[in-house]
């Protein structure tokens, strides 16, 4: 993995190097700055969070007071500058007077890691949930709303009590930068916190065994600032093709950052459906199955002028297979109303074929209402959601890779079934994938099972029917947002399409989503390990106390 | 004998088609009662029984007495035996409803939708009336599920001891039975005593039904259905026909005793010691029937008042608890139960009962595994060379029979997604289809939406009952058996030549891992190749997974 000479020269140059000094910079201040009598290195990361939040409000203050009424469907510019300006300095003072108290730690045990990855999200959430309630875009007792919208702007899940249109210039903005700056901080979390963990990031599971989830240098900062590049790169793309396919310039901005970050929001109640353009369609449906690419994969096949790398990794075939196999089945299975002239036409499938990639690359952008398909392909859309897009992308769900190694093993059990005694190593193409591997997938899959059972019976017992409830637990946990709705009690959401189900919980409803979201993101088993942390008291209190229960001596084995 | 002198007196070697010959004798003879049923009652049918009687043991003796068991017993030859002989049992099970014209030949399918779920335990029907059916019929339904429920292949075992077929992996594969737990030495003897404890559980149920003052064919009908945990009813709103708290009472308990192992009660009849980890299932599966049942009571507080309440959630949470499926009230009606009670219901669809157990879904133990499993993932994301062995209650599973487990949950939830995939393609709205899928593959029974315990299997598309057909034989047999009968019978004929190449560990490139793991596998396997099946002593402290 060694680059040659002459490839290593070129890349010192560049945009690269420019992010990384950057972040080195910001961390030499950061450590100058935080040198008070309190020793937290957790303390520190959360208040970092909140305070790079400010200059990011302060951007959509100056962007909502410049061109806020050309993207709010107002009209009205600067309706939002002064609240979210003043949000700004206030959380800005807030955090920076805190950060001064703290110190950083000499060392940082892993367990920190997970739980400031934990308190860093928790203080994301905050810091956008204090922006709706300053612009009043939620109403200031609604602390369960505001919380659930946060959520699904750091997480980037199309799920929301507000329609597009209520919002002005300067919220929109902030609901795009904060999906876009999710996925950025994703990245950071992929490369730098999960792989210590043993759970989703690169080189843990899918990386060796696929080579799509693989480090790219061997300094992690390298790895993160070739894999924000891209990002990068694959944004200002999708705007200048939204831009190129007739979208208004500021709203092809803030859509490719929602969709290049498979976020979803958009600033449209009809979602992509209102601007009715096939090219528009189109250029989406490339932002979105990129999305669900994985970055590492998509950097070595650009950095090696290789596209054949991507034909050979087994997962991407998948990926592309699952895309192309569900369009054709939601294509094909019948609607009422829908003649097969019509479904041959080119319209329907480009419209089936938006909809099976805005799911399984977990976006959730709709071009007609997910409840307008047929019901079969409802069905075959939620087990897309659950599955997401390829490891290491900016997809959720339980990724591709994870599903080819769960059926290797199912196929090895069946085997095993016939022949007792049978010794086999699951492999993926030439590379074999341990135990550990194994099990930790299964984990995470058990996990997230033993998860949404409870979640949806919460959800229903909070206002959803009993598809709704189920759907919407699958939607928010794989970060996708729109989920089904049955047609009789909570009929409404079956017009309104399908984004209505945060707005149609009560405020215990809207807290399980967004929990959900938070847990969809950092991958279940990671959450849980978080409240395993946060519960260690307890947890040693039993395991030491009294409360103990003995064993019987003679029969423990091992 | 005529096959005898058709095939000129020579016997072919097949295991599946002699088994299959058994079992369909059983079946005979069920019918031949059932005929004396109708005779007595004489509400008709008796021809029908009869006839289908005579057809079922001409076509049993034949294929029992043209052929043998072939002398050496293997899983393949135990998976085929076993998913062939329900598959026989099944098809002739549709003889009595085509020939009494219960249901016409133009809806065969039906039929033969009727005959799995009576023998898989299910207890969906599709007879829209059942209150107009002849007595002899209903009991002859009422009697595939006792049958299905400890198994036909554990009978045959019980009665034939000669039938020398490798009886305990028969009967490890013909699922909810007894999974490798002997009480005795001779495995022949096992089974004689499961069949003499299911049969004392029936006559109990019966008797206390009749206390409970059902008139006598109901209380045997109900006695049956409910010590096999199926759940058919001869009455079309099943036991709330009887409209009495102390039948409901009588089920209830009937239902939680027989959800649970088999070999724990022979245990605890017999004062014997039991396994410790069985115990801890035990717990488990107690304790999640009452917590469903709070968990009922809580979410429908506000919809029904108190005494209602209390009587549906006891009743349902021990009904699908042990995936019996009986019904009392319509569930399915959202101004009764809220959804979130309905959710509920659809995780007991999931889980069932008890291994070793007449109950379907996917067992507590595989359940108690998985969390256990779930949590050590946890624990080791943290401390990542921690050496976890994985315990429950006092034991420790063995990694491969973990395995196997997991396995077995992650083919039962596929099939299930699969499943009602396929039943919402096939025209089913995603309420009925998923919970039919799910209810179908956990031989419930009702399911959620349009198919609740009031209405029937009618209220799935037509087309998508095959689909449930499937499903429910993959429950029942454990989904194994069934996914690999044809390939099982395949190579049940070649089987010394796989057995020669599996044997060698299947490793290309030698890395450091692998290294390690050749060192590790065949120590592992070897232990709970003993331990799990053949040594009683030291299974007490591994757990069999499936």
């Amino acid at each position: 993995m060694t680059p040659r000479p002459a490839r290593r020269a070129r890349e010192r140059e560049g945009l690269r190097r420019l992010v990384v000094r950057a972040v080195r910079a910001a961390d030499g201040l950061l450590h100058r700055w935080a040198r008070g009598p309190y020793e937290s290195t957790l303390a520190i990361t959360a208040l970092v969070v909140l305070a790079a939040a400010a200059p990011v409000f302060a951007a959509c203050a100056v962007f909502d007071w410049l061109f806020g009424g050309r993207v709010a469907a107002s009209g009205e510019f600067g309706t939002d500058t002064v609240p979210l300006l003043l949000a700004g300095v206030a959380v800005a003072l807030f955090a920076l007077g805190l950060l001064r108290l703290c110190r950083f730690e000499r060392r940082i045990t892993e367990r920190q890691t997970l739980t400031a990855l934990v308190l860093g999200s928790f203080a994301a959430v905050a810091a956008i949930a204090i922006a709706h309630l300053a612009t009043g875009s939620v109403e200031p007792s609604a602390l369960a709303t505001a919380f659930a919208e946060a959520a699904a702007t750091v997480t980037g899940t199309n799920s929301t009590t507000i329609a597009g249109s209520d919002l002005g210039g300067g919220m929109l903005a902030l609901r795009a930068m904060g999906q876009w700056l999710g996925g950025a901080a994703f990245i950071v979390v992929l490369v730098r916190v999960l792989p210590h963990l043993g759970v989703g990031g690169l080189d843990t599971d899918g990386g060796v065994a696929t080579r799509s989830a693989r480090r790219l240098a061997p300094r992690s900062a390298g790895t993160m600032g070739r894999l924000l590049l891209l990002y990068g790169a694959l944004t200002v793309l999708v705007a200048v093709g939204f831009a190129l396919a007739g979208m208004p310039l500021l709203q092809s901005g803030l859509h490719a950052l929602t969709t290049a970050s498979t976020g979803g929001f958009s600033t449209q109640v009809d979602s992509l459906g209102a601007f009715d353009s096939a090219a528009i369609e189109w250029v989406a449906i490339f932002g979105m199955a990129a999305g669900g690419v994985s970055l590492p994969l998509m950097f070595l096949a650009i950095r090696r002028r290789d596209p054949a790398r991507f034909i050979r990794s087994y997962e991407f075939r998948l990926y592309i297979t699952l895309i192309l196999l569900a369009t054709v089945a939601v294509t094909l299975l019948p609607r009422d109303g829908v003649g097969w002239t019509h479904i041959l036409g080119g319209e329907h499938i480009r419209e089936s074929l938006f909809a099976v990639v805005s799911v399984i690359s977990t976006t959730g952008f709709q071009s007609t209402s997910l409840v307008e398909l047929s019901i079969g392909s409802q069905a075959l859309l939620m087990v897309l959601m659950l599955i997401g897009g390829m490891s290491a992308s900016m997809a959720g769900g339980f990724k591709v890779v994870r599903l080819l190694t769960l059926a290797s093993f199912i196929g090895r059990e069946l085997r095993r079934a016939i022949y007792p005694s049978l010794t086999e190593r699951l492999r993926l193409g030439r590379s074999t994938i341990s135990e550990s591997t194994i099990g930790r997938i299964t984990g995470e899959l058990l996990l997230a099972a033993l998860l949404l059972i409870p979640a949806s019976i919460v959800l229903g017992a909070s206002g959803l029917n009993i598809v709704d409830a189920l759907t919407y637990a699958v939607s928010t946990l794989s970060n996708v947002g729109p989920a089904m709705a049955a047609a009789d009690s909570t009929g409404h959401l079956a017009v309104e399409g399908s984004t209505g189900h945060l707005d149609a919980v009560n405020w215990l409803g809207r807290i399980t989503a967004g929990l959900l979201m938070l847990c969809g993101r950092m991958s279940v088993t990671a959450a849980a390990v978080a409240l395993s942390v946060a519960a260690y008291p307890a947890v040693a209190a039993v395991r030491h106390g009294q409360w103990r229960r003995r064993r019987p001596h003679g029969v423990r084995v091992r | 004998m005529s096959g005898l002198a058709v095939l000129g007196g020579r016997r072919f070697e097949s295991t599946p088609v002699h088994i299959s010959g058994v079992a369909l004798v059983l079946v005979a003879i069920g019918m031949a009662v059932s005929t004396c049923v109708a005779l007595i009652d004489g509400g008709g049918g008796a021809l029908a029984l009869a006839g289908s009687a005579g057809i079922t043991a001409s076509v049993g003796s034949v294929m029992y007495l043209s052929t043998t068991a072939s002398g050496r017993a293997d899983s393949p030859l135990a998976f085929a035996a076993v998913a062939w002989a329900w598959l026989a049992v099944s098809i002739a099970g549709t003889m009595p409803y085509l020939f009494s014209g219960v249901i016409g030949w133009s809806e065969a399918d039906n039929a033969l939708f009727e005959s799995i779920s009576g023998f898989t335990c299910t207890g969906a029907t599709i007879l829209a009336d059942i209150d107009a059916v002849a007595h002899g019929i209903l009991f002859f339904r009422s009697m595939t599920q006792w049958f299905g429920g400890m198994g036909l292949i554990v009978l045959a075992v019980s009665v034939l001891p000669a039938l020398k077929v490798g009886g305990l992996e028969l009967i490890a594969n013909e699922a909810p039975g007894p999974t490798a737990d002997r009480f005795t030495p001779r495995i022949a003897a096992t089974a004689r005593r499961l069949w003499m404890l299911y049969g004392a559980f029936t006559l109990a149920v019966a008797l206390g039904l009749l206390a409970a003052g059902t008139s006598l064919f109901d209380a045997v009908a109900h006695a049956f259905t409910t010590v096999a945990t199926g759940g058919f009813s001869t009455y079309s709103r099943s036991i709330a026909a009887f409209d009495s708290v102390a039948v409901e009472l009588v089920v209830i308990v009937g239902m939680i005793t027989c959800g649970a192992s088999f070999s724990i009660h022979w245990h605890l009849i017999t004062r014997t010691k039991s396994q410790r980890r069985s115990y801890s299932e035990l717990r488990w599966y107690l304790g999640l029937i009452g917590g469903a049942a709070a968990a009922l009571l809580i979410l429908n507080s506000g919809k029904l008042d108190l005494g209602d309440n209390v009587r549906e959630a006891a009743f349902y949470a021990a009904s699908l608890g042990s995936n019996t499926g009986y019904g009392l009230t319509d569930y399915t009606h959202s101004q009764f139960w809220t959804p979130s009670a309905q959710l509920v219901l659809l995780a007991l669809f999931v889980i069932g009962g008890m291994t070793g157990s007449t109950a379907g879904g996917i067992k507590v133990l595989r359940l108690q595994i998985v969390a256990r499993y779930a949590v050590r993932e946890v624990i080791r994301a943290r401390h990542r060379r921690a050496v976890l062995p994985m315990r429950l209650g006092d034991t420790t599973v063995a990694e491969d029979i973990a395995a196997r487990a997991l396995g077995f949950v992650l083919l039962y939830l596929g099939l299930a997604l699969a499943g009602g995939v396929l039943m919402t393609a096939l025209g089913n709205d995603l309420e009925t289809g998923f919970s039919g899928a799910v209810s179908a593959i956990g031989t419930v029974g009702p399911a959620l939406g349009e198919a609740g315990p009031t209405s029937s299997a009618l209220a799935f598309e037509r087309g998508s009952r095959p689909v449930m057909m499937v499903l429910m034989l993959f429950g029942r047999l454990e989904v194994f058996p069934t996914m690999l009968m044809f390939v099982a019978a395949v190579r049940a004929g070649t089987r010394s030549r796989h057995v020669r190449q599996s044997a060698r560990p299947r490793v290309r490139r030698t890395t450091r891992l692998d290294r390690q793991s050749i060192r590790a596998a065949p120590q592992e396997t070897d232990r709970s190749g003993v331990r799990g099946i053949n040594s009683p002593k030291s299974s007490t402290r591994s757990a069999r997974g499936s």
